[in-house]
Protein backbone atom coordinates (compact mmCIF):
# COMPACT_ATOMS: atom_id res chain seq x y z
CA UNK A 1 0.00 0.00 0.00
CA UNK A 2 2.68 2.23 0.83
CA UNK A 3 4.44 1.20 -1.95
CA UNK A 4 1.54 2.49 -4.16
CA UNK A 5 1.08 5.64 -2.81
CA UNK A 6 4.44 6.56 -2.56
CA UNK A 7 4.59 5.94 -6.85
CA UNK A 8 1.04 8.07 -7.21
CA UNK A 9 1.69 11.86 -7.45
CA UNK A 10 2.54 14.17 -4.71
CA UNK A 11 -0.03 17.07 -3.79
CA UNK A 12 3.03 19.53 -5.59
CA UNK A 13 3.16 17.50 -8.26
CA UNK A 14 -0.90 17.60 -9.12
CA UNK A 15 -1.18 20.88 -8.74
CA UNK A 16 1.79 21.33 -11.20
CA UNK A 17 0.16 19.11 -13.56
CA UNK A 18 -2.71 21.23 -13.54
CA UNK A 19 -0.85 24.32 -13.63
CA UNK A 20 0.31 23.32 -16.77
CA UNK A 21 3.69 21.98 -15.78
CA UNK A 22 3.78 18.47 -16.51
CA UNK A 23 7.66 16.94 -16.67
CA UNK A 24 8.83 13.76 -18.09
CA UNK A 25 8.84 12.12 -14.98
CA UNK A 26 4.87 12.95 -13.95
CA UNK A 27 3.92 12.17 -17.99
CA UNK A 28 5.84 8.86 -17.69
CA UNK A 29 3.57 8.05 -14.29
CA UNK A 30 0.65 9.33 -15.77
CA UNK A 31 0.62 6.63 -18.82
CA UNK A 32 1.45 3.99 -16.33
CA UNK A 33 -0.73 5.12 -13.09
CA UNK A 34 -4.01 4.46 -14.27
CA UNK A 35 -5.25 6.07 -10.73
CA UNK A 36 -3.51 9.32 -10.97
CA UNK A 37 -4.56 9.88 -14.68
CA UNK A 38 -8.11 9.37 -13.75
CA UNK A 39 -7.82 11.52 -10.88
CA UNK A 40 -6.16 14.27 -12.97
CA UNK A 41 -8.93 14.08 -15.67
CA UNK A 42 -11.80 14.15 -13.14
CA UNK A 43 -10.18 16.98 -11.45
CA UNK A 44 -9.35 19.19 -14.60
CA UNK A 45 -12.89 18.29 -15.86
CA UNK A 46 -14.71 19.73 -12.98
CA UNK A 47 -12.79 22.85 -12.63
CA UNK A 48 -13.65 22.87 -16.31
CA UNK A 49 -16.56 22.70 -16.29
CA UNK A 50 -16.97 24.77 -13.14
CA UNK A 51 -15.32 27.91 -15.03
CA UNK A 52 -17.35 27.46 -18.41
CA UNK A 53 -20.47 27.30 -16.46
CA UNK A 54 -19.58 30.04 -13.74
CA UNK A 55 -18.57 32.09 -17.25
CA UNK A 56 -21.90 31.31 -18.77
CA UNK A 57 -23.82 32.46 -15.84
CA UNK A 58 -21.94 35.77 -15.36
CA UNK A 59 -22.69 36.76 -18.80
CA UNK A 60 -25.84 35.97 -18.59
CA UNK A 61 -26.06 38.42 -15.56
CA UNK A 62 -24.34 40.97 -17.00
CA UNK A 63 -26.62 41.14 -19.94
CA UNK A 64 -29.41 40.53 -18.21
CA UNK A 65 -28.35 44.05 -16.22
CA UNK A 66 -30.65 47.10 -17.51
CA UNK A 67 -28.18 49.04 -19.36
CA UNK A 68 -29.38 53.35 -19.11
CA UNK A 69 -29.12 54.19 -22.58
CA UNK A 70 -27.68 57.86 -23.17
CA UNK A 71 -30.42 59.96 -22.84
CA UNK A 72 -30.12 62.67 -25.84
CA UNK A 73 -31.01 66.37 -24.09
CA UNK A 74 -34.08 67.84 -25.47
CA UNK A 75 -33.20 71.51 -26.81
CA UNK A 76 -33.39 73.99 -23.64
CA UNK A 77 -33.23 71.48 -21.37
CA UNK A 78 -30.03 73.28 -19.69
CA UNK A 79 -32.74 75.57 -18.18
CA UNK A 80 -33.34 72.57 -15.66
CA UNK A 81 -30.16 72.12 -14.82
CA UNK A 82 -28.72 74.04 -12.07
CA UNK A 83 -25.57 74.51 -12.94
CA UNK A 84 -26.62 76.45 -16.27
CA UNK A 85 -28.25 78.72 -13.82
CA UNK A 86 -25.19 78.93 -11.36
CA UNK A 87 -22.80 79.65 -14.21
CA UNK A 88 -25.16 82.12 -15.87
CA UNK A 89 -25.25 83.64 -11.80
CA UNK A 90 -21.22 84.04 -11.85
CA UNK A 91 -21.11 85.40 -15.17
CA UNK A 92 -23.73 88.16 -14.50
CA UNK A 93 -21.64 88.70 -11.39
CA UNK A 94 -18.48 88.88 -12.66
CA UNK A 95 -19.73 90.66 -15.38
CA UNK A 96 -20.83 93.49 -12.67
CA UNK A 97 -18.16 92.92 -11.06
CA UNK A 98 -15.81 94.35 -13.74
CA UNK A 99 -17.99 96.73 -14.59
CA UNK A 100 -17.68 98.54 -11.46
CA UNK A 101 -14.13 98.42 -10.97
CA UNK A 102 -14.35 99.74 -14.69
CA UNK A 103 -16.59 102.49 -13.52
CA UNK A 104 -14.20 102.96 -10.57
CA UNK A 105 -11.40 103.53 -12.58
CA UNK A 106 -13.44 105.84 -14.87
CA UNK A 107 -14.43 108.29 -12.01
CA UNK A 108 -11.14 108.24 -11.06
CA UNK A 109 -9.57 109.09 -14.61
CA UNK A 110 -12.40 111.98 -14.54
CA UNK A 111 -11.09 113.26 -10.97
CA UNK A 112 -8.14 113.23 -12.21
CA UNK A 113 -9.08 115.06 -15.29
CA UNK A 114 -10.94 117.84 -13.42
CA UNK A 115 -8.08 118.16 -11.36
CA UNK A 116 -5.52 118.93 -13.89
CA UNK A 117 -8.44 121.19 -15.46
CA UNK A 118 -8.47 123.04 -12.98
CA UNK A 119 -4.96 123.61 -12.51
CA UNK A 120 -4.80 124.36 -15.73
CA UNK A 121 -7.53 127.33 -15.28
CA UNK A 122 -5.54 127.78 -11.97
CA UNK A 123 -2.88 129.08 -14.27
CA UNK A 124 -4.43 130.47 -17.12
CA UNK A 125 -6.00 132.82 -14.60
CA UNK A 126 -2.66 133.68 -12.87
CA UNK A 127 -1.27 134.27 -16.44
CA UNK A 128 -4.52 136.39 -17.16
CA UNK A 129 -3.56 138.47 -14.10
CA UNK A 130 -0.20 138.96 -15.31
CA UNK A 131 -1.70 139.81 -18.42
CA UNK A 132 -3.87 142.43 -17.32
CA UNK A 133 -1.56 145.43 -16.19
CA UNK A 134 0.28 144.92 -19.68
CA UNK A 135 -3.57 145.56 -21.71
CA UNK A 136 -4.29 148.22 -19.20
CA UNK A 137 -1.25 149.98 -19.84
CA UNK A 138 -1.73 148.91 -23.56
CA UNK A 139 -5.60 150.52 -23.09
CA UNK A 140 -3.63 153.73 -21.56
CA UNK A 141 -1.28 154.04 -24.64
CA UNK A 142 -4.46 153.68 -26.77
CA UNK A 143 -6.09 157.04 -24.95
CA UNK A 144 -2.96 158.37 -25.49
CA UNK A 145 -3.19 157.99 -28.89
CA UNK A 146 -6.28 158.85 -29.67
CA UNK A 147 -5.62 162.47 -26.99
CA UNK A 148 -2.44 163.53 -29.52
CA UNK A 149 -5.11 162.38 -32.52
CA UNK A 150 -7.81 164.62 -30.93
CA UNK A 151 -5.30 167.31 -30.06
CA UNK A 152 -4.22 167.45 -33.97
CA UNK A 153 -7.43 167.21 -35.39
CA UNK A 154 -8.19 169.79 -33.27
CA UNK A 155 -5.18 171.98 -34.18
CA UNK A 156 -5.60 171.25 -37.94
CA UNK A 157 -9.34 172.55 -37.82
CA UNK A 158 -8.26 176.13 -35.95
CA UNK A 159 -5.65 176.12 -38.88
CA UNK A 160 -8.19 175.30 -41.28
CA UNK A 161 -10.61 177.82 -39.83
CA UNK A 162 -8.11 180.82 -39.46
CA UNK A 163 -7.28 180.09 -43.39
CA UNK A 164 -10.80 180.02 -44.13
CA UNK A 165 -11.21 183.12 -42.22
CA UNK A 166 -8.34 184.77 -44.06
CA UNK A 167 -9.53 184.09 -47.14
CA UNK A 168 -13.16 185.59 -46.84
CA UNK A 169 -12.24 189.09 -45.97
CA UNK A 170 -14.67 191.86 -47.65
CA UNK A 171 -11.73 193.04 -50.03
CA UNK A 172 -11.62 189.61 -51.61
CA UNK A 173 -14.92 188.78 -51.97
CA UNK A 174 -15.26 192.12 -53.88
CA UNK A 175 -11.99 191.41 -55.49
CA UNK A 176 -10.07 194.49 -54.00
CA UNK A 177 -6.86 192.91 -53.10
CA UNK A 178 -4.14 192.23 -56.40
CA UNK A 179 -2.97 189.33 -55.15
CA UNK A 180 -4.26 186.83 -52.56
CA UNK A 181 -0.36 185.36 -52.51
CA UNK A 182 0.65 187.96 -49.69
CA UNK A 183 -2.16 186.70 -47.64
CA UNK A 184 -0.91 182.57 -48.48
CA UNK A 185 2.16 183.03 -47.26
CA UNK A 186 1.13 184.92 -43.86
CA UNK A 187 -1.12 181.99 -43.34
CA UNK A 188 1.64 179.78 -44.15
CA UNK A 189 3.77 181.63 -41.62
CA UNK A 190 1.20 180.56 -39.36
CA UNK A 191 1.31 177.14 -39.47
CA UNK A 192 4.72 176.96 -39.57
CA UNK A 193 5.14 178.70 -36.52
CA UNK B 1 -12.07 16.36 -21.44
CA UNK B 2 -9.12 18.76 -21.08
CA UNK B 3 -6.42 17.35 -19.09
CA UNK B 4 -4.28 20.28 -18.33
CA UNK B 5 -4.79 24.19 -18.37
CA UNK B 6 -2.19 25.40 -21.01
CA UNK B 7 -0.50 28.28 -19.40
CA UNK B 8 0.02 29.84 -22.51
CA UNK B 9 -3.38 30.45 -23.73
CA UNK B 10 -3.64 32.38 -20.12
CA UNK B 11 -3.43 36.00 -20.08
CA UNK B 12 -3.61 36.47 -23.52
CA UNK B 13 -7.04 36.46 -24.55
CA UNK B 14 -8.20 39.47 -22.41
CA UNK B 15 -4.83 41.02 -21.37
CA UNK B 16 -3.82 42.83 -23.87
CA UNK B 17 -5.84 45.87 -23.57
CA UNK B 18 -4.74 49.93 -23.96
CA UNK B 19 -5.25 53.27 -21.89
CA UNK B 20 -8.24 54.01 -24.73
CA UNK B 21 -10.40 51.20 -22.86
CA UNK B 22 -9.76 53.02 -19.35
CA UNK B 23 -11.07 56.25 -21.00
CA UNK B 24 -14.71 54.82 -21.89
CA UNK B 25 -16.39 53.30 -19.39
CA UNK B 26 -18.88 51.99 -21.09
CA UNK B 27 -16.45 49.90 -23.26
CA UNK B 28 -14.82 49.13 -19.98
CA UNK B 29 -18.38 47.84 -18.55
CA UNK B 30 -18.65 45.75 -21.50
CA UNK B 31 -15.34 43.97 -21.89
CA UNK B 32 -14.65 43.35 -17.63
CA UNK B 33 -18.11 43.39 -16.05
CA UNK B 34 -18.99 39.91 -16.67
CA UNK B 35 -15.91 38.78 -15.85
CA UNK B 36 -15.16 40.56 -12.93
CA UNK B 37 -18.52 39.46 -11.46
CA UNK B 38 -17.72 35.96 -11.65
CA UNK B 39 -14.80 36.73 -9.85
CA UNK B 40 -16.41 38.71 -7.19
CA UNK B 41 -19.10 36.34 -6.81
CA UNK B 42 -17.39 33.42 -6.42
CA UNK B 43 -15.13 35.22 -4.09
CA UNK B 44 -17.77 36.37 -1.54
CA UNK B 45 -20.97 34.19 -2.27
CA UNK B 46 -23.22 37.10 -2.55
CA UNK B 47 -24.60 37.81 -5.66
CA UNK B 48 -25.58 41.44 -4.66
CA UNK B 49 -22.34 42.27 -2.47
CA UNK B 50 -20.88 41.32 -6.50
CA UNK B 51 -22.53 43.85 -8.43
CA UNK B 52 -22.42 46.66 -5.71
CA UNK B 53 -18.29 45.91 -6.01
CA UNK B 54 -17.88 45.18 -9.58
CA UNK B 55 -19.74 49.00 -10.09
CA UNK B 56 -17.28 50.42 -7.24
CA UNK B 57 -14.74 49.01 -8.61
CA UNK B 58 -15.47 49.79 -12.56
CA UNK B 59 -16.12 53.31 -11.23
CA UNK B 60 -12.97 54.00 -9.05
CA UNK B 61 -10.85 52.34 -12.44
CA UNK B 62 -12.43 54.73 -14.07
CA UNK B 63 -12.01 57.65 -12.40
CA UNK B 64 -8.56 56.83 -11.53
CA UNK B 65 -7.36 55.33 -14.54
CA UNK B 66 -4.80 57.98 -14.42
CA UNK B 67 -2.67 56.50 -12.19
CA UNK B 68 -2.76 52.94 -14.51
CA UNK B 69 0.46 52.92 -15.68
CA UNK B 70 0.05 49.94 -17.93
CA UNK B 71 2.42 47.98 -16.07
CA UNK B 72 -0.03 44.97 -15.91
CA UNK B 73 -3.24 44.43 -17.74
CA UNK B 74 -6.19 46.13 -17.63
CA UNK B 75 -7.83 43.32 -16.34
CA UNK B 76 -5.06 42.43 -13.47
CA UNK B 77 -5.28 46.24 -12.39
CA UNK B 78 -8.98 46.02 -12.34
CA UNK B 79 -9.11 42.37 -10.13
CA UNK B 80 -6.41 44.10 -7.80
CA UNK B 81 -8.84 46.59 -7.18
CA UNK B 82 -12.00 44.21 -6.75
CA UNK B 83 -9.81 42.36 -4.42
CA UNK B 84 -9.52 45.06 -2.37
CA UNK B 85 -12.91 46.25 -2.39
CA UNK B 86 -13.73 42.57 -1.06
CA UNK B 87 -11.60 42.82 1.58
CA UNK B 88 -13.18 45.86 3.18
CA UNK B 89 -16.37 44.97 2.65
CA UNK B 90 -16.07 41.27 4.44
CA UNK B 91 -14.20 42.94 7.19
CA UNK B 92 -17.45 45.17 7.90
CA UNK B 93 -19.79 43.55 10.53
CA UNK B 94 -22.73 44.32 9.06
CA UNK B 95 -21.27 41.98 5.67
CA UNK B 96 -20.72 39.28 8.54
CA UNK B 97 -24.26 39.12 10.20
CA UNK B 98 -25.89 39.70 6.52
CA UNK B 99 -23.96 36.74 5.37
CA UNK B 100 -25.01 34.52 7.93
CA UNK B 101 -28.89 35.54 7.68
CA UNK B 102 -28.98 34.61 4.44
CA UNK B 103 -26.79 33.90 1.43
CA UNK B 104 -27.35 35.02 -2.29
CA UNK B 105 -24.62 33.25 -3.90
CA UNK B 106 -24.68 32.17 -7.70
CA UNK B 107 -26.83 29.36 -7.84
CA UNK B 108 -25.35 27.14 -10.90
CA UNK B 109 -28.33 25.06 -11.23
CA UNK B 110 -29.98 28.04 -12.78
CA UNK B 111 -27.56 26.92 -15.77
CA UNK B 112 -28.95 23.67 -16.95
CA UNK B 113 -30.55 25.37 -19.78
CA UNK B 114 -27.48 27.02 -21.22
CA UNK B 115 -25.50 24.39 -21.16
CA UNK B 116 -24.27 23.16 -25.04
CA UNK B 117 -26.94 20.69 -25.68
CA UNK B 118 -25.73 19.97 -29.27
CA UNK B 119 -22.40 18.29 -27.82
CA UNK B 120 -22.90 16.56 -25.11
CA UNK B 121 -26.06 14.15 -24.07
CA UNK B 122 -28.32 15.15 -21.37
CA UNK B 123 -26.36 12.62 -19.31
CA UNK B 124 -23.32 13.96 -19.83
CA UNK B 125 -24.48 18.05 -18.89
CA UNK B 126 -25.92 16.37 -15.99
CA UNK B 127 -22.55 15.17 -14.78
CA UNK B 128 -20.83 18.38 -15.40
CA UNK B 129 -23.05 20.05 -13.27
CA UNK B 130 -22.70 18.22 -10.92
CA UNK B 131 -18.70 18.23 -10.84
CA UNK B 132 -19.40 22.04 -10.93
CA UNK B 133 -21.54 22.45 -7.96
CA UNK B 134 -19.02 20.67 -6.19
CA UNK B 135 -15.98 22.58 -7.33
CA UNK B 136 -18.55 25.43 -6.12
CA UNK B 137 -18.96 23.70 -2.81
CA UNK B 138 -15.43 23.41 -2.22
CA UNK B 139 -14.59 27.02 -2.56
CA UNK B 140 -16.90 27.62 0.23
CA UNK B 141 -14.76 25.69 2.60
CA UNK B 142 -11.41 27.62 1.29
CA UNK B 143 -9.89 30.43 3.08
CA UNK B 144 -10.53 34.13 1.61
CA UNK B 145 -7.03 33.91 0.25
CA UNK B 146 -7.22 30.20 -1.14
CA UNK B 147 -10.32 30.79 -2.88
CA UNK B 148 -9.00 34.51 -4.24
CA UNK B 149 -5.94 32.79 -5.76
CA UNK B 150 -8.01 29.61 -7.32
CA UNK B 151 -10.40 31.52 -8.64
CA UNK B 152 -7.83 33.83 -10.30
CA UNK B 153 -5.48 31.09 -11.45
CA UNK B 154 -8.33 28.51 -12.98
CA UNK B 155 -11.57 30.49 -13.81
CA UNK B 156 -9.76 34.35 -14.50
CA UNK B 157 -7.19 32.29 -16.39
CA UNK B 158 -4.24 34.26 -14.78
CA UNK B 159 -0.76 33.47 -15.16
CA UNK B 160 1.23 33.39 -11.45
CA UNK B 161 3.04 36.28 -12.11
CA UNK B 162 -0.42 37.93 -12.92
CA UNK B 163 -1.81 36.74 -9.43
CA UNK B 164 1.09 38.45 -7.68
CA UNK B 165 0.30 41.69 -9.04
CA UNK B 166 -3.21 41.57 -8.40
CA UNK B 167 -2.93 40.52 -4.90
CA UNK B 168 0.78 41.36 -3.75
CA UNK B 169 1.96 38.47 -2.99
CA UNK B 170 5.34 36.75 -3.44
CA UNK B 171 4.91 33.02 -5.99
CA UNK B 172 6.08 31.27 -3.15
CA UNK B 173 2.95 32.21 -1.21
CA UNK B 174 0.52 32.32 -4.24
CA UNK B 175 1.85 28.65 -5.03
CA UNK B 176 1.60 27.94 -1.28
CA UNK B 177 -2.41 28.67 -1.46
CA UNK B 178 -3.06 27.34 -4.60
CA UNK B 179 -1.72 23.74 -3.34
CA UNK B 180 -4.05 23.63 -0.43
CA UNK B 181 -6.88 25.03 -2.63
CA UNK B 182 -6.55 21.81 -5.07
CA UNK B 183 -6.26 19.55 -2.25
CA UNK B 184 -9.26 20.97 -1.04
CA UNK B 185 -11.06 20.42 -3.69
CA UNK B 186 -9.47 17.05 -5.16
CA UNK B 187 -10.97 16.49 -1.43
CA UNK B 188 -14.64 17.45 -2.44
CA UNK B 189 -14.45 15.13 -5.79
CA UNK B 190 -13.35 12.19 -4.07
CA UNK B 191 -9.60 12.67 -4.35
CA UNK B 192 -7.20 10.78 -1.89
CA UNK B 193 -5.52 13.51 -1.29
Amino acid sequence: MEADLKRHLTDEQFTDLLLGGSPSQVQTHLQECAQCREEADRVSGAIGDFSEQSRMWAERRAAARPMREVERQPAGSWLLRPQAWAGAALTIALAAGIGMMLHKDHALTVQQAAATAQANATKVQAEAAKAQPVATRMQAEAKVTRATLKADNALLTAIDGELRADESTPASLYGLTGSSSGSSTKSAKRVSN
Amino acid sequence: MQLVLNPGMIGCAMGEATLTELDDIVALDRAYRARLLRFVAYSTGDMDLAETVVQDCLLKAYNGRESFRGECSVYTWLAHIAGNLVRDHQRTRKFQFWRKVQKTGPDLSELAGLLPSGESSPESQILARERAQHVSSALETLSENQRTIFLMRFVDEMDLQEICQATGMQVSTVKTHLHRAVKAVRLKLGGRA
